[in-house]
């Protein structure tokens, strides 16, 4: 390439650097932002002067997480979602198995239903689901959370896996077939080790899915089943909106799934697509 | 390479599978703790006198009796939806609610709540305020101890009105004095008048009141409409009049008067009148009566003593009419300790918890014993000799005339549908008659149905 | 169990396989094989089948939850009643707005930016992490966030706008500004998604291959065309469609900002099924809705999903 052309295309590459860090800005400011506030006292959260250089607090993590009720929101939300995720990875994996590795005319319409339920909205379900609910006496359970979360993260969880299952070398299994081991050891002993970051990013997605649910905690929660979502709403009252708390819970609420994503980093394209793009 | 991404990935699922263990463990323990004595699940507003249960007289009661009382502070459209939803699931894991009165009839015809009537004796009835017990009962039977109440008021600065060049110069610009109104016209004039100077040194505006869609600017604008003798609903509440005459001028009224609040007014919600008010941003207000408190904390107030508080103006006659709000505390059909609930709600409003949960900083009393209790009524703000209940001369000569939302069960949804119409005139996207006849016909049809 | 013969090859083991044929120990294998799937699907059965027959019965009824005794059927009155109601259509207005304005700018914004990170540079790798911090955002909490930011008395945006030069405004308030307001927070949290999928699909398409047809002499704009879109057909169709079913499902945001407001410009059916159903109480209506609402997506959808089925292995 000549001197020009060279030229050229450092001050393109220049250019887009700039770009690219005014576009990561805007995306990362309101974060920021966020967590920013929830190191300030009410004062300075509403004055111009102490926009960006404060004095940081802890006042508000220590309300958040020692005077309110926040934390037994949280506490609430770890269980339902912890116990939603591992039912979601053993049910799921119970059917994306056979289907990656037994593939079927059934199996294939199997998929094809699954994959319409992820188009149903959830609100459509949600009134019918709280009246079925009612019925059995459920509403306000954290049985009710753990099923609502589990049916919501299992066509997700079918997708992904079946795409790792898929990917375990099938000489492997076929010769464990050989040796005499029946389905069930070869899926446990051989290919679930073998797709576990797989397994384990899927258990990471499903527990983002969850935890930032909303809507079916906001309705179907109960005196000692709030979730860190509805929680955060509650700081909200006639008579102020605590806001540097509010941004403080929120940080709180936020950090699990950020770190879940973090360490699902490599497969969360993957999980997002439902496993069609690699 | 098999064995070793074996034996890395089994510490990895071996440490969920630790930490889901321990938490399910954590939480079943909880499940399996023995309830020894009797626990009441009570929810309340996290307003002060839904704080000042939880945070005091709750674990007071249960220092007394060892019964165990557990708040939950929940929003007051949660509280409506969970009350609908819990009802109709009959549900048992609450058993005490903090309603707003004009929920009384809408679960009080669906059977829901419990009468009430014995856990007060006949003195007891008699000293709460009559307006109070009115709209805590249904079908002649107390549905809803009251809680507190709190009749909207005129607000106004006490600094500013008493502020001998402001008064001159406004005598100067109208030609009228610049004391306390007692008609609408006259304070159009002042807020007007008011809105957008500086004055001592700060920008204020002609008033503000509760203006979001919702429920704020609705009641609101009942202030308004009681004051200009008009009848939002006919006495059996099967016919919508918002478009009759005297309606259509109360909302006119409200709607010249929308333009003289702080920009963002079509938002503000109760919180934001507070920080106006606080912040010295506004001349006048219309506010619920206890809100006044926030005005005198001295951290987050700029305005601390400042307030004085008269009738709403009126718009027909010599008095204007104030809008009852009201907090009760009713119990749940399906509640299984309604003996021992109904034990804790009357405590709460015994005279002494009246005064109580008043000096503790909760609402304003429903007992007419209140008003002249020598705790209340001589405590001064700290540091000076400004009466911190100032306002309660205003608020029981308030209560004499003072009326609730249209009692009725289809109360709430009819707010609703009068909140949609009411944004749109202040918006400018509908006429007051065009926006008046299109809220009487959506009312006329929600009632039919 | 058959054992593979010490000469056995793979392909005779299978001939075994097969030829035992009708043997009970081939179905029950079979069984076996398939069992682990009931679990799940009973689940999925349970929770989807179930509540949308139970919706359907209740939809043709008349239900408010304060009115047990009020209970009874009503054939189709519900529908009529919504389709009768101009509300009905402002919301479905609003919701189809709100979905092809953020669908549509989501996509562009996502693949220019996908563009412009496909070569390296400096910290690239971190840009690309911080921009996906939006989408892992619990999206109630970016809707308090946004409550906070766009506020008219002390939000950060106002301020800014201020300092621009640009003025105050109501933002979530506003006639003019509210719905707007929103799509603006949908595309700043969900461009991020696509973003990430039209990147990871770019980088998919082979290196030597770009190579090869600039040494050919191909524009840029050629390569996009000629290259690019045809290869990244197939994730981008998956990607806009997923964009597209949640796009309709949008409630956190509105319940944390306008709630529907200001009026009922940002009503969308979400929203107003909420609102009829837990607000109003009336479960009859809102489940007539909420049937309503379903098809409408699972139109809109469908006609994605069916250009998706013909190009991928779905």
């Amino acid at each position: 390439m000549s001197a020009n052309i060279r030229r050229k295309q450092t001050k393109l590459d220049g250019f887009r650097f700039v770009l690219g860090v005014l576009v990561t800005l805007i995306f990362v400011f309101p974060v920021l932002w966020m967590v920013m506030t929830g190191f300030k006292t009410g004062n300075q959260a509403f004055s111009n002067s102490s926009s960006f250089f404060f004095k940081p607090s802890l006042d508000n993590y220590r309300e958040v997480l020692f005077k309110s009720d926040f934390k037994s929101a949280l506490m609430t939300s770890f269980r339902a979602v912890s116990i939603s995720v591992v039912l979601t990875v053993l049910l799921a994996s119970g059917i994306a198995y056979p289907m990656a590795r037994f593939p079927s005319k059934g199996m294939n319409r199997l998929a094809s239903w699954i994959i319409s339920l992820r188009i149903v909205p959830p609100i459509v379900t949600i009134i019918p689901l709280f009246l079925l609910l009612k019925n059995i006496r459920l509403t306000g359970s954290l049985a009710s959370l753990v099923l609502v979360y589990t049916f919501m993260n299992i066509p997700l969880a079918v997708w992904l896996l079946r795409g790792f299952f898929k990917e375990v070398p099938r000489e492997i299994e076929e010769a464990a077939e050989i040796d005499g081991l029946d389905t069930k050891r070869i899926f446990f002993k051989i290919v679930l080790p073998l797709s576990a970051p797989g397994v384990v990013a899927t258990a990471l997605l499903s527990f983002v899915f969850a935890w930032n649910d909303f809507l079916f905690a906001n309705i179907l929660s109960g005196a000692t089943t709030r979730t860190a979502t509805v929680g955060l709403t509650e700081f909200v009252t006639p008579v102020g909106t605590a806001w540097t708390t509010i941004m403080a819970a929120g940080t709180i609420v936020v950090i699990p799934v950020w770190i879940a994503a973090l360490f699902a980093q490599k497969y969360l394209v993957r999980g997002l697509t439902m496993g069609s793009v690699k | 390479m098999e064995t070793k991404t074996i034996r890395k990935h089994r510490k990895g699922l071996g440490g969920i599978a630790a930490i889901i263990a321990i938490t399910t463990a954590i939480s079943t323990a909880n499940l399996t703790q023995a309830n020894a004595a009797v626990t009441l699940n009570a929810i309340f507003l996290p307003a002060t006198w839904g704080t000042v249960v939880k945070d005091t007289l709750a674990p007071e009661y249960e220092k007394l009796t060892g019964v165990k009382v557990n708040v939950q502070l929940i929003g007051r459209d949660e509280i409506h939806q969970k009350m609908g939803a819990l009802f109709a699931a009959q549900d048992s894991s609450y058993d005490i609610f903090n309603l707003d009165y004009n929920w009384i009839p809408e679960f009080g015809r669906a059977g829901y709540l419990v009468p009430l009537d014995n856990a007060l004796s006949a003195a007891d009835k008699a000293d709460f305020l009559p307006q109070a017990m009115a709209v805590g009962t249904y079908n002649k039977q107390l549905l809803g101890i009251p809680q507190t109440i709190h009749p909207a008021l005129l607000w106004y600065r006490s600094d500013l009105y008493n502020d001998a060049k402001i008064k001159a110069q406004f005598k100067k610009d109208t030609g009228a004095a610049l004391v306390a109104p007692t008609t609408m016209k006259a304070w159009e004039q002042q807020a007007a008048w008011f809105n957008g100077k500086t004055l001592n040194g700060s920008k204020v505006y002609g008033w503000a009141a509760q203006a979001a869609k919702g429920y704020g600017n609705v009641h609101t604008w009942l202030s308004f409409a009681y004051s200009f003798g008009c009848e939002p609903l006919n006495a059996t509440f099967t016919k919508s009049q918002i478009s009759t005459p005297n309606c259509l001028k109360a909302t006119n009224e409200w709607n010249k008067m929308m333009k003289l609040m702080p920009p963002g007014a079509n938002d503000f919600t109760y919180d934001s009148v507070t920080q106006a008010a606080q912040q010295g941003t506004i001349a006048t207000a219309i506010q619920w009566s206890w809100g006044a408190f926030a005005t005198d904390i001295p951290d987050a107030s700029k305005t601390v003593g400042k307030w004085s508080f008269t009738q709403i103006p009126a718009g027909v006659g010599t008095t204007g009419v104030s809008h009852l709000a009201e907090w009760v505390i009713s119990l749940s059909k399906f509640s299984k300790n309604q003996e021992e609930a109904k034990k804790f709600i009357a405590w709460l409003e015994t005279k002494n918890n009246d005064v109580k949960q008043a000096s503790l900083g909760g609402g304003d009393p429903v007992r007419i014993s209140s008003y002249s209790n020598a705790t209340l009524t001589g405590e001064k703000l700290a540091g000076t000799s400004i009466d911190r209940f100032r306002r309660y001369p205003s608020v029981l000569k308030a209560m004499e005339k003072a009326r609730p939302r249209p009692f009725f069960p289809g109360e709430e949804a009819w707010e609703t549908l009068l909140s949609s119409e009411l944004s749109a005139i202040s918006l400018g996207q509908k006429t007051v008659a065009k926006g008046s006849s299109a809220a009487d016909s959506t009312i006329n049809k929600f009632l039919k149905g | 169990m058959k054992t593979l013969q010490p000469d056995g090859s793979l392909e005779q083991w299978t001939d075994e396989i097969m030829a035992e044929g009708s043997s009970r120990t081939l179905k029950k294998r079979h069984i076996n094989r398939y069992l682990s799937v009931v679990p799940g699907v009973l689940i999925l059965l349970g929770l989807s089948v179930f509540p949308s027959v139970y919706a359907l019965i209740v939809s043709f009824q008349k239900w408010i939850l304060t009115d047990p005794a009020g209970r009874k059927f009503n054939g189709v009155e519900n529908y009529h009643n919504l389709i009768a109601n101009p509300e009905f259509w402002h919301s479905l207005l609003v919701t189809l707005t709100f979905v092809l304005l953020t669908v549509v700018i989501e996509s562009f914004l996502a693949y220019s930016l996908a563009l412009l990170f496909f070569r390296p540079m400096p910290f690239h790798r971190i840009m690309r992490t911080l921009i996906l911090l939006p989408m892992l955002t619990a999206p109630i909490v970016v809707g308090m966030l946004s409550r906070f930011m766009f506020d008219s008395q002390f939000g950060i945006i106002n301020t800014i706008s201020e300092s621009l030069g640009l003025g105050r405004h109501d933002f979530l308030s506003g006639l003019n500004t509210a719905f707007l307001t929103l799509i603006t927070v949908d595309i700043w949290q969900w461009t991020p998604f696509l973003f990430l999928i039209f990147l990871a699909a770019m980088q998919s398409v082979p290196e030597e291959l770009i190579e090869a047809v600039k040494l050919d002499g191909a524009s840029r704009l050629q390569i996009i065309r000629h290259i690019f879109m045809p290869l990244m057909k197939y994730p981008i169709i998956v990607g806009v469609t997923l964009r597209l079913i949640d796009s309709f499902r949008v409630y956190d945001l509105i319940y944390a900002t306008t709630r529907g407001g200001p009026i009922n410009l940002t009503s969308t059916m979400s929203w107003s099924i909420y609102e009829s159903g837990f607000k109003v109480l009336n479960v009859g209506m809102a489940s007539a809705y909420s049937v309503i609402f379903l098809f409408t997506v699972l139109l809109v959808s469908g006609i994605f999903l069916r250009s998706l089925a013909k190009e991928g292995d779905l």
